[in-house]
């Protein structure tokens, strides 16, 4: 039932074994090497309870930094880089010790997302824009602004029944949201016209 | 006197039965139990490895296993055998992978309960579940047990940090497959995509022109066949019918084709409108204003 596995004792990496030739297994051996870097790196003989306090501020202060850059070049027109700023956050986001406090990771997660999602919408790549969206939909599915943010990338993408469900499901939460109420009106009319209908 | 010496003579023959008689017996019924027993059981225990596994192979219980196995075998050197920290890693991504795996079946519990009670869903597959379950806290049992052998008490710590390796792991699979799906999206929504990121003025006005030509014919077509079919000798059936005919033609795909269609539609709708002022009918005046008002909100779409 065992695996043939090959073990490096100087870099304490595992790797597969010759003749095995398995997609999922070598990912599993490649996160288990990534995980086993993390623990040497944390230095102590198992990891710490994860808590908020044992979130590695060091990196907290860097990623900090970076959206900070980001909002700023937002604000100054800039949304090319913005959205670069905001991705180079997200990469160093999932680059924390995977023991780390999920939500911490999570809060820190969501706010980049949020911003990359509506640089993406100013620099007119929906697409990316959607798919933000759509990630923080499911991070936080009872926030209106996500599916404003959805609902856009979808009217542009010319998925406008989706964007309707999106602007609707947004009001559900927030029913005086002048925004959803707007964009929801644009898209009803909007595939009125798409079936040959008007009001 | 004759019936004392038969009373006599029957209680002879029942003293005259071997002791071993009963141990016999015994012996004989224990050991048909035993067998049926044995039977039972190999049965039963075949019956649960036919069973299928909802989940598929755990990969991770395998690794750590190959790794302890080689961690304690006496053959293997001692400056080849992995270190602490990577059993340890393995053991962790171990328990990840299991508590994922109950998580899913805790999530998909009521919804198992709820349609077998309403007989939507087998015995087998009910089964199936169930010794999943069974299997599941097994291996959490397994892994507790293995987790002792490296630190008296991890136990307390150790299943809340693989709870946030499972986390953060789903997190990162999620972060990784936004590239992927973004790929997947972009050849399914291509058209879409094309014109709302990349607005390359040709291929916008192509996209534009196609969309209010093919709307008009399809009106136009419709109420031109109603006329057609009361009517049968107006001109709005003569044009009827020349529209079904470019109808079955196939679509134009390059732009210059497109163009083409596309004037030669702005034509026949001319045409068509003029065959409805003829009838004085109240639709045409509905099918100028409707492909008015598609022109003006395509002009507010586009200035959004």
């Amino acid at each position: 039932m065992s695996i043939s596995l090959g073990y490096d004792p100087k870099s304490k990496t595992v790797s597969l074994g010759q003749g095995v030739d398995d997609a999922s297994l070598a990912l599993e051996v490649k996160q288990l090497n990534t995980l086993t870097a993390e623990l040497i790196a944390s230095g102590s003989d198992v990891p710490a309870v994860p808590t908020m306090q044992t979130f590695n501020k060091d990196l907290s202060v860097m990623i900090k930094k970076l959206y900070e850059g980001g909002v700023q070049a937002f604000k100054t027109g800039k949304f090319e880089d913005s959205a670069k700023q905001f991705s180079i956050g997200i990469e160093m986001i999932s680059r924390r010790h995977k023991f780390e406090s999920f939500q911490g990771t999570l809060q820190e997660l969501s706010l980049f997302l949020m911003s990359r999602a509506d640089a993406y919408l100013k620099t007119k790549e929906y697409l990316k824009a959607f798919n933000d969206a759509d990630m923080l939909i499911g991070m936080m599915n009872c926030t209106p602004d996500n599916f404003l943010r959805r609902g856009v990338a979808n009217f542009f993408l010319g998925n406008y029944e989706a964007a309707r469900a999106d602007y609707q499901r947004g009001l559900s939460f927030s029913e005086n949201n002048v925004r959803l109420q707007t964009e929801l009106n644009i898209v009803l009319d909007k595939i009125l016209e798409e079936n040959g209908d008007y009001l | 006197m004759a019936e004392e010496s038969g009373s006599e003579k029957i209680a002879e023959e029942h003293i005259k039965i071997s002791i071993y008689t009963p141990l016999i017996y015994v012996a004989i019924l224990l050991g048909i139990f035993i067998t049926f027993s044995i039977i039972y059981r190999r049965n039963r225990l075949k019956k649960l490895a036919s069973i299928e596994p909802i989940f598929p192979e755990n990969q991770t219980a395998k690794i750590y296993d190959s790794l302890k196995q080689s961690a304690s075998d006496p053959n293997v050197p001692k400056d080849q055998k992995p270190h602490d920290k990577v059993l340890k890693a393995a053991l962790l991504r171990r328990a990840a992978e299991a508590i994922r795996r109950s998580m899913k079946l805790k999530e998909n519990e009521p919804v198992f309960n709820k349609l077998y009670e309403e007989g939507l869903i087998g015995d087998d597959i009910y089964k199936q579940f169930e010794v999943q379950a069974k299997f599941q806290e097994l291996e959490l049992k397994e892994i507790v047990a293995e987790c002792e052998t490296y630190k008296k008490g991890w136990v307390q710590t150790f299943f809340p940090v693989a709870q946030e390796i499972c986390f953060n792991e789903a997190l990162r699979r999620r972060l990784n497959s936004m590239d992927e799906r973004s790929k997947e999206y972009a050849h399914l929504w291509d058209y879409y995509v094309e014109r709302s990121e990349k607005p390359a003025p040709a291929a916008d006005k192509t996209a534009k022109k196609i969309k209010p030509a093919v709307k008009a014919e399809t009106k136009a077509e419709t109420k031109a066949e109603t006329k057609a079919e009361a009517k049968a000798e107006t001109k709005a059936d003569a044009k009827a019918e020349t529209k079904a005919e470019n109808k079955e033609e196939p679509i134009a795909e390059t732009k210059e084709e497109v163009k083409e269609a596309a004037e030669e539609e702005d034509d026949e709708e001319g045409e068509t409108e003029d065959a409805e002022e003829e009838d004085n009918e109240s639709e045409s005046t509905n099918a100028n204003k409707t492909t008015k008002s598609k022109k003006k909100k395509g002009g507010k779409s586009k200035k959004k």
